[in-house]
């Protein structure tokens, strides 16, 4: 009997001392856990929407190249098909061409360069408009620029190339007017820098551009779903794809 | 040592059914978790399967190559399934593969067969209608508004890939869709 008792003392003692482990123990394993789970699906959605992200801008460009006129809102019809999912949006209908359909919600934004490689002085362009007019020798000029979706998200992710100036005459169809001479039409100087390092280098059997030719390209930016779990918030998904 | 046994018995007896209690608390959530990790994973993968096969399908389609015996249309058809990894096939009822045509003066109006196939019109290849059932043994209520996340009606795949037609290879006229 009197062992017994003893032994029920040291289990309630026991019990005791124990109390609450169970749940630090769990607690702690969470704190594993749940941040992995949540990664794990902020981690899937980004994928799924970068893929879809790279393969609509991927199309986009392509068309770019053979013609499509972004500026038009049949063909942002088209690329809204093309990331269909992604919530891009474009607002309802409008005649003609706009330069800038971004005054509208949704989740993404597409912008579409046209540059040019202004060379030397001595260049064809340069020679064209006088040498001493060619305020953009030796630089990177746009020479289209067209803007769809939510134009808010240009802070999130702003263009790789910039932008023209505030002062740079662009028409409704996107077309950037006197891109010779005029320093608006000009990429501002640090994508001149990012752009000169990317094309105009002569190692790898690489050949730098020359004067007038011109590149396409596309980029697009759909931010993360309003979808935040604790401290895993995705940045969003950003494709650039040049022709 | 014997009474040492005695309280263990005693324990024992009582905790007797704790551990099938916890085990069915755990299982459910554990093998919702597992089976959650598979769909995500296998929605993933069907769906850039997808997107491949259409971006496949579309690429040849601006070239105007056709298989031997077939028309423009089954050939593009026949590309994507051929990417597809069986996800879809071109005898699929209801049909899930399309491919259509559009002049760049009018992008929304498909241009009905025969016609549309010709250089600098917009071909669009999709697929469209896959629905994707969860494995998961969660409510459909789970949703929360969440893209992609589970939800009442079952998860359906739409994929697009378009680009403007090519010129005709050299010596061709016309291709038949």
């Amino acid at each position: 009997m009197s062992v017994k008792i003893v032994t029920q003392v040291a289990s309630w003692r026991r019990r005791r001392r124990q109390s609450g482990q169970e749940l630090l123990e769990f607690g702690l394993m969470l704190t594993v856990l749940v941040p992995l789970l949540l990664g794990t699906f902020v981690t899937g959605f980004s994928l799924v929407r970068g893929i879809q992200t790279n393969q609509m801008d991927r199309d986009m460009a392509d068309m770019y190249i053979h013609g499509a006129d972004f500026s038009t809102y049949a063909m942002q019809q088209v690329a809204q098909r093309l990331g269909r999912g992604l919530n891009l949006q474009i607002g309802s209908s409008f005649a003609n061409n706009t330069q800038s359909n971004t005054s509208n919600s949704g989740d993404g934004l597409v912008t579409v360069s046209q540059i040019m490689y202004i060379g030397p002085t001595t260049g064809g362009n340069c020679t064209a408009v006088g040498a001493a007019n060619c305020t953009n020798h030796d630089k990177f000029v746009f020479t289209e620029r067209i803007l769809f979706g939510n134009g808010t998200l240009a802070s999130q992710t702003p263009s790789y190339f910039g932008n023209p100036g505030a002062s740079a005459t662009i028409t409704s169809a996107g077309i950037v007017q006197n891109y010779v001479t005029d320093s608006n039409a000009a990429l501002p100087s640090a994508s001149q820098t990012a752009m000169n390092s990317l094309w105009q280098v002569s190692t790898g059997g690489r050949t730098p551009l020359v004067d007038g030719q011109v590149l396409y390209a596309v980029e697009t930016y759909v931010q993360a779903l309003n979808f935040n779990l604790g401290i895993y918030t995705s940045s969003g998904t950003y494709a650039r794809y040049f022709f | 040592m014997k009474s040492a046994k005695k309280p263990s018995a005693l324990r024992k007896r009582r905790s007797s059914g704790n551990v099938m209690i916890e085990s069915v608390f755990t299982i459910l959530p554990t093998f919702a978790l597992i089976l959650a990790f598979v769909d995500f994973s296998l929605m993933l993968f069907r769906e850039s399967t997808l997107e491949n096969a259409v971006r496949e399908g579309c690429r040849y389609a601006v070239t105007f190559q056709t298989a031997t015996g077939l028309g423009q249309d089954a050939s593009i058809e026949a590309v994507v399934q051929q990417f597809a990894m069986n996800f879809v096939t071109t005898s699929d009822s209801p049909q899930h593969i399309f491919v259509n045509y559009y002049a760049p003066t009018n992008l929304n109006t498909a241009i009905a067969a025969p016609g549309g196939n010709v250089p600098g019109n917009v071909v669009e290849v999709s697929v469209q209608n896959i629905s994707y059932a969860w494995l998961a043994p969660l409510s459909g209520s789970y949703g929360m508004g969440i893209p992609f996340f589970r939800n009442s009606t079952p998860l359906s795949i739409a994929v697009y890939s378009s680009d403007i037609l090519g010129g005709y290879p050299v010596g061709v006229n016309s291709v038949t869709r």
